[in-house]
């Protein structure tokens, strides 16, 4: 709310001349206001500053004037500091990455989050690399996420987008073989894992066994592409469950499926 | 403003210019020493009718010169509004002051005489508060204005400073500041006995009824 402005008010005015030493004709109502101005301006005058006091004044002022002032500097990163931005980066990253891991944790090969999906997880691959054992336990654990894709995609009848599920399966099938053996080469068994692979691969022949079985169930013209239905066809009679895992040398594997829809 | 005939520069009332100024944002030693020079004594005046001690006044004085000089860099204002903006800092140092002070417990008037005699050099007691009393006839009034009126008054009259310039320290228009000058002077002259008969018989501050404005405080706001 506005305050209203006050009146214009030509004693106040008038006083005001006065103080500033303009000349205004004394009235009476000005009268004993000039003097008590005056009675304080003589009382103000008898305060003196003291010049000795002064001269220590300016001395500190231009004692202080001579310090060279300091510009601030940029200082380089310390461990603490280093260790702070790492944390950082770390937040920001987790930030941005954990949502986005939670969206494309259930994307299906042909979504739009579906390759972020995938580079999440060559990230958590690269990032255990250092060792055999969990190295083998994350193509695992990968292996299992293509075998739940494709049972999904047969779920949802998503023919055209299984020869490249399967393909995936394979492969990740493939490199989990490949980094058990080199686990137990590096002295590092890993026979949990191995067997959840062997597991893995019965289930992935299944899994492709109940393709071919939901194909031929639909009546009528194949919901899907010739070649699409050929591709499908030869992983199922490949079967590609063979060998106990830890003997077998994965780079002589090759991959069944090489069709894609 | 003192102009000096004919000079195009801009010159403060104090007769600084603009290339003091400059100089003194620089910390050149001959305009740091203009500026104090210029303003140092109605900083003093000012904090000594605020405080009433010496010794206070003059280490305020100090206080507020050096942070004014350490703070000359960041004053964009031409030469002519410096001495605003350097009691602007004197008055905030004179809030902080009495903030602190409000803190700290309120010594008996015998422990500040007897500092105040060995501060002196030894002067008896008696001599040091006659002395007091006497010189403060006038400081002692002013602290029966209201807190408004009398720094509107110190402001004006030991800071030498024109109502627009106490005006805008104290974020007040001109005309509330010539109100306050006004009733701060009436009741000075009230206080002193300087009284004309024709002026009513107000009460100088607070008004008597605290639940009301009177037409007086309506018109200081």
């Amino acid at each position: 709310m506005r305050t209203p402005r006050p009146r214009p008010n030509k004693l106040h005015d008038e006083l005001d001349a006065l103080l500033d030493g303009r000349p205004v004709e004394l009235t009476d109502e000005l009268a004993p206001l000039a003097e008590a101005a005056d009675a304080l301006r003589a009382e103000l005058a008898t305060f003196q500053l003291d010049p000795e006091v002064a001269n220590r004044h300016l001395e500190e002022v231009l004692q202080r004037s001579g310090t060279v002032v300091q510009m601030p500097v940029r200082r380089q990163p310390n461990g603490w500091d280093l260790r702070r931005r790492a944390v950082a980066v770390a937040l920001a990253a987790a930030l941005v990455l954990v949502p986005a891991t939670m969206a494309s944790a259930a994307a299906l090969p042909g979504q739009a989050m579906y390759p972020f999906k995938r580079a999440i997880e060559q990230v958590r691959i690269a990032s255990v690399q250092w060792s055999p054992s969990r190295e083998a336990g994350e193509r695992t654990r990968v292996a299992n996420t293509r075998l739940d894709e494709v049972r999904t995609l047969t779920r949802l009848k998503m023919f055209n987008q299984l020869p490249g599920a399967i393909a995936a399966l394979e492969r990740a099938v493939v490199a989990a073989k490949v980094a058990v053996a080199e686990a137990a080469s590096q002295g590092e068994p890993v026979p949990a894992v191995a067997a959840t692979l062997d597991r893995l691969k019965v289930e992935g022949g299944q899994a492709v066994m109940r393709v071919m079985v939901e194909v031929q169930a639909v009546g009528g013209p194949l919901p899907i592409s010739q070649e699409t239905y050929r591709a499908i066809q030869a992983a199922a009679a490949a079967g590609w469950t063979s060998g106990p895992t830890a003997t077998t040398t994965a780079r002589a594997t090759t991959p069944i499926v090489r069709a894609s829809s | 403003m003192l102009g000096f005939g004919g000079e195009r520069e801009a010159v403060s009332k104090v007769g600084l210019t603009a290339a003091d100024l400059a100089a003194a944002r620089r910390r050149e030693p001959a305009a740091v020493t203009r500026v104090y020079t210029a303003y140092a004594p109605a900083l003093f005046r000012f904090f000594m009718a605020a405080v009433s001690d010496r010794h206070l006044a003059e280490d305020l004085t100090g206080t507020a010169f050096v942070s004014a000089i350490e703070s000359l860099p960041r004053f964009r204002g031409p030469v002519e509004a410096l001495g605003g903006w350097l009691f602007q800092i004197a008055r905030h140092d004179l809030y902080d002051h009495r903030r602190k002070q409000s803190r700290s417990r309120i010594e008996p008037l015998e422990e500040n005489l007897n500092e105040a005699t060995l501060a002196d050099g030894g002067v008896d007691p008696e001599e040091v508060a006659i002395e007091r009393v006497e010189g403060s006839r006038v400081v002692e009034a002013l602290r029966e204005l209201s807190p408004d009126q009398r720094e509107v008054l110190l402001l004006r009259m030991a800071g030498g400073l024109t109502a627009p310039e106490v005006a805008e320290i104290l974020g007040k228009t001109t005309g509330a500041v010539k109100a306050l000058q006004h009733r701060g002077l009436a009741s000075l002259a009230r206080v002193l006995g300087l009284r004309s008969p024709q002026e009513t018989q107000e009460p100088p501050y607070p008004s008597p009824d605290s639940g009301r404005l009177t037409s007086q405080e309506e018109e200081e706001r």
